[in-house]
Formats: C-alpha cells, structure tokens, sequence
C-alpha cells in the first residue's frame, strides 16, 4: 500500500473525524441551550412531566378522561419511573428528564461504536465515526435532549440487539436474558420497541429455531405478566389510554416524505449498510443488525406515517445503519471479508481493492456530515454560518439541511432565547392571576404557577377519535366558564371540546414562544358562569 | 428438525419469502375485492405494501437456490 494512500487515508479520516465532532459540539451546545428551558420545547414535554410527577406520588398516569382534571397518559411507565426519584429531589422540572433522554443518546452512540469495534474488526477509529454518525443524525437532533421517552427507548434497544448479537451464537444464558430484558424495559419506555422485539426474536429463530422458541415463550410470558399488572392496576385504563388510544390515522404521503428524506439525509451510511446486508444475506449469515435495520426501517417508516409521529421514528434504523455501514467499512478497510471460493475466484484480488475503500470509507463519513449539517446561524454561530456560507432555511436563525416543509419533520431545532423564556414567563403570569383552573394545551404554564395539570389534549383527541371519550364534563366546565383561560398552540383538542370553547372563550392575547403562537382565550363577557 | 444445534437455511428463508410475499400479494389485492363499495384503486398504502412483497417474493426467489447453507 502506498505511502500517499495511507497518508491520504489518515488526512480524510481525521477531516471526517472533525466534521462530526463539529455536528457533535452542535449538539451538545444545543442541548445545553435546551435543558433549563424551564417550558415546554416540544408540545408534550410537559405531560411527560406530569406522568413522573404522578409515579413520585405512587399513581399511575392511566386514568378516566371523563373526570376532572381529564389527564391521562398514552405511554408506557419505565422513562416517568425512572426519572420519578428527582421529583422528590428537585421537585417538578424538565432538566432532569431532558438531561436522562441526552445520556440516553450519548448511551446509544457508545453502544454503536462498541458493536461496531468488537464486531468489525476492532478498528478503533471507524468505531467512534459510527458513534459520532448516530448524533450526527438531523434526527437524533431533534428528539435526543427533550423530555421524551423515545431516546431512552432507542438506547435500550441498540445496548439489547449488541448484548443479543455475540450472547445468542454463544449460548450464554445469562447474556440472552440481560438482552431480552433490555427489550422488555424497551417496550415499557416506547410501545414501538415492539418492532426490535420482533427483529431480535425473528433472528434468533433463523439461528436456533428451538432455543428461540423457548426464549420467546419466557420473553413474551414475562412482558404479557407486566402487561396485565398495569391493567389490573389501572382498572383497565391501561389498555383504554396505551393502546387504544394509540390507533391513529395513518398518512401515507408524510411516510412516504419521511423515507425520502430519511435517506436524503443518511444516504451516505444506508448505502454500505445496505450493501453489507445484501452481502449477508447471500454470502454470509444475516447477523441481528441486518435483520434489526430490515425491520426497523420497514415498520419503523411506516409508523412514522400514522398521526403524530414523525422523523424520530427512524431513529432506530439510524442506530442499525450506523452499525451495519461502520461493521461494512471496517471490514472493508481490514480486508476481513468472509466470502465463498467461487466469489473470491471472480473478483480476484480482493485485497487490492482495499485501498480505494480506505480513501472511500472516510469520503462516506464526510459526505454524511455535509448531508446532516445543522448548525445555529446567530450568536457564537454566526462567523462560522458566514464562513460556511450557511443560511438560515427553517426559522430565522437556524440551518437545517433536510427538507423542512415534510410532513411529519419535527419543526425545532433552534436555540432558546430569554425572549422565550420571558414569554413563558408572562403566560405563567397569566395563570397565577386567574383565580380558577386553567385549559393548555401545554402543561409547562401550570406547571410554573403551581397549578393543577388539566387533561392532555392529543391524548383526548385520540381517544374521541377512537370512540372513546365523550367529554360531557369538561365541555359542561367550559360552557360554564369553570377554566380561568384556555391556552391553546395547536387546537389538538377534539372537536366538541374545541367548539365549546369557540363558543364561550375569546380571544385576548397572543404570546409568542419557541416561535409559537400560544393563544390566550378568555370568558366571552357575558359568558355563564 | 428441532434439534440443539438446527438451524434454518436460505432455501428454507427463500421458501418463507415467497410464502409470505404470495399471501401478501393476494392479501393487499382482496383489500380491493373484498371491501366492495370501497373507492376503488389501489391507494398508496396498498402500493407500498405491494412493492414490499413483490420485493419480498422475489428476494425469497434468489435465496431457495442457495440450498442448505445456513440463513
């Protein structure tokens, strides 16, 4: 191998290496801009808090929409459980579970790189460019630092299909349980860890059909056993609010929007990815990353496509293609492919080729840097915006390369100001000087001013959808102007509700935040009260 | 066939491949038939799923001549 190709070799490496420490250090800035934001970011935060809130009171968050306060939650309880022990600390803040999501990412970026070093070859350097790529990712971005359950989910999942990948061929039983129980714990954070579920097991019978069978009937006997606890325990809520509720429309144009952008933006790593699963599947054994990302990829867009999902729900595939694309240029640039006689004879000189792909195997890291380049364009940004002639394209002050205008692409991004946090301020100030209980659609307001948390409206929409929420009494408390205000952002209420608040609310002010426009509704003067 | 060490092959995976791709063809078709009243055409969810199946199918085809190496 020639001097000047491992020189040229090292040169791209290292441009690679700082690309995505550069997209790295934007993340990490932003989640460091965002983990104080003491309101919601993402509609929906604040009923995550609400959940935790209610596990450090012993409660559980599936309850009968019918009665006030109309809360209830759609999720599964091990993200509100684990973060319920700094309520007593801390009391009632988005930090901490924002701060858990974070860690969570950054769990799942070792993860990757430690599959991709142990199972491609031990090379060191590509092993943390597979890790870097995952927080690379325009969409690990969006969902890693906010106070949601997906992140955790996704981590579980990556540490569960690793420990499985070396611990199923093995036969080590101790190992094949932690795994499974990581998936377990996956899908009592997100119901959608069900797909990796299925993946895991799916290959597993491939390679054991009997030891698989048995596994399974545990797996699935010990999840069922939770299941049915929660349910128990809830009076049924459970079933009712996590997985009726969870039915929703599916839009096959904002899926169809989704994978289009998906590989727009991770093109650079579903290529090798790709191609080591086709390899795999012809040459090799499929491995459980193949099959994870085939699953996660296939079910994992399609979900995307249902109302109120979106670009997150990739995020799982993420995690496979940068194992399998990092598992694929490691070998590729180890010289370590297994293939049959027969292909070895056709291509001949397998092991010359090897030196385009060490110039190749950096160029791809690099092109995925440049596909998934975000970055502020004000503040410390902007000399940097300016020298990379980076522009804003989403909000006035934030780059982001994917297409923004698809359906379904998670619309923040962009850094926090004190204007916002001003602005939250005053809606909070609004509440504490109303004398009654208080509608939002967001529950960061109340929480602020130390009121009661009322009713989770895309839970209540959901559910009215389903046939399943009525909503008498809480259109009788708004006719008879019970609420102070309403505050609304999106109007995710269902329609009745919504009706009856046109009905007996007027407009009075409108407060911008995290470039929303919150609506602040008022009795209608003359209004029943 | 459910010994300790059995293991599936790809003639066996390819087998599966085109079972499920030929359910899943004639599945996403009698959405059509069955559903009588329905608008018709094959909407864009059913394109997709056609797609995966077909692609399915024809995966599942490549693999069966691949005989008993190991999946």
């Amino acid at each position: 191998m020639s001097i000047i190709v491992r020189r040229l070799h090292r040169g791209f490496m290292s441009a690679a290496s700082l690309a995505l420490l550069s997209s790295f250090l934007v993340y990490l800035f932003y989640a460091i801009n965002l983990i104080p934001f003491p309101f919601d970011y993402d509609q929906g935060e604040g009923f995550e808090l609400q959940d935790t809130v209610l596990f450090s009171q012993g409660q559980l968050p599936y309850r009968d929409t019918e009665v006030y306060p109309f809360y209830s939650s759609n999720y599964p309880p091990l993200y509100h459980a684990l973060a319920a022990p700094l309520v007593w600390i801390f009391g009632p803040a988005y930090w901490y579970g924002r701060m858990l999501s974070f860690l969570a990412s950054l769990a799942s970026a070792c993860a990757i790189g430690y599959a991709v070093y142990r199972d491609g070859h031990r090379h060191l350097w590509l092993a943390a460019l597979s890790g870097l790529a995952f927080l690379a990712s325009n969409f690990v971005y969006h969902i890693g630092p906010l106070f949601r359950q997906h992140t955790l989910m996704v981590a579980l999942e990556t540490a569960a299909i690793v420990i499985l990948a070396r611990a199923f061929p093995q036969r080590d039983k101790r190992a094949i349980a932690l795994g499974l129980l990581l998936l377990i714990c996956a899908g009592y954070t997100k119901q959608l860890a069900a797909i990796t579920a299925v993946a895991a097991l799916a290959w597993m019978f491939l390679r054991q059909p009997r030891a698989a069978l048995r596994w399974a009937a545990g797996f699935i006997g010990f999840g069922a056993l939770i299941f049915l606890w929660l349910n128990l325990a809830s009076d049924g809520h459970w079933w009712t609010q996590a997985i009726v509720a969870n039915v929703n429309q599916f839009h096959p144009f904002q899926a169809f929007g989704l994978f289009v952008l998906w590989f727009q933006l991770h093109g650079f790593l579903l290529i090798p990815a790709g191609l080591l699963m086709f390899y795999e599947t012809y040459f090799d054994r499929l491995s459980i990353y193949a099959i994870w990302f085939f699953f996660a990829a296939l079910f994992g867009g399609i979900a995307s496509g249902t109302w109120g999902a979106g670009d997150s729900y990739f995020t799982t595939s993420i995690a496979a293609a940068c194992i399998l694309s990092g598992i694929c240029l490691s070998r590729s640039v180890k010289g370590a492919w297994r293939s049959p006689p027969w292909l070895r004879r056709v291509l001949g000189q397998v092991d010359g080729v090897a030196w385009p792909i060490l110039l190749l195997a950096p160029l791809l890291y690099l092109g995925y840097a440049r596909a998934t380049l975000k970055m502020p364009t004000q503040g410390a940004f902007a000399p940097l915006a300016n020298l990379l002639r980076v522009e804003p394209n989403t909000r006035e002050s934030f780059y982001d390369s994917a297409s923004f205008d698809v359906p379904g692409y998670a619309n923040i991004g962009y850094f926090v100001s004190e204007e916002d946090e001003a602005a939250g301020r005053r809606i909070a100030d609004l509440i504490t000087q109303s004398d009654r209980p208080v509608l939002s659609e967001d529950a960061g307001f109340a929480f602020a001013a130390g009121r009661d948390i009322v009713s989770n409206p895309t839970q209540l929409r959901n559910l009215y959808l389903a046939g399943s929420f009525r909503g008498d009494r809480l259109i009788e408390m708004i006719e008879t102007t019970q609420f102070g205000l309403v505050i609304l952002r999106a109007q995710f209420y269902p329609t009745p509700v919504l009706e009856a608040i046109g009905r007996t609310y007027e407009r009075w002010q409108t407060i911008r935040m995290n470039r929303f426009d919150y609506l602040i509704l008022r009795p209608k003067s003359g209004a029943t009260e | 066939m459910f010994s300790r060490d059995y293991t599936v092959t790809k003639r066996q995976l390819g087998i599966a491949c085109v079972a499920i791709g030929i359910v899943g063809i004639l599945g996403v078709l009698a959405i059509d038939i069955l559903q009588v009243g329905r608008q018709g055409g094959i909407g864009p969810a059913q394109a997709f799923a056609l797609f995966v199946m077909v692609v399915l199918l024809i995966v599942g085809l490549t693999l069966i001549p691949l005989g008993d190496a190991p999946a």
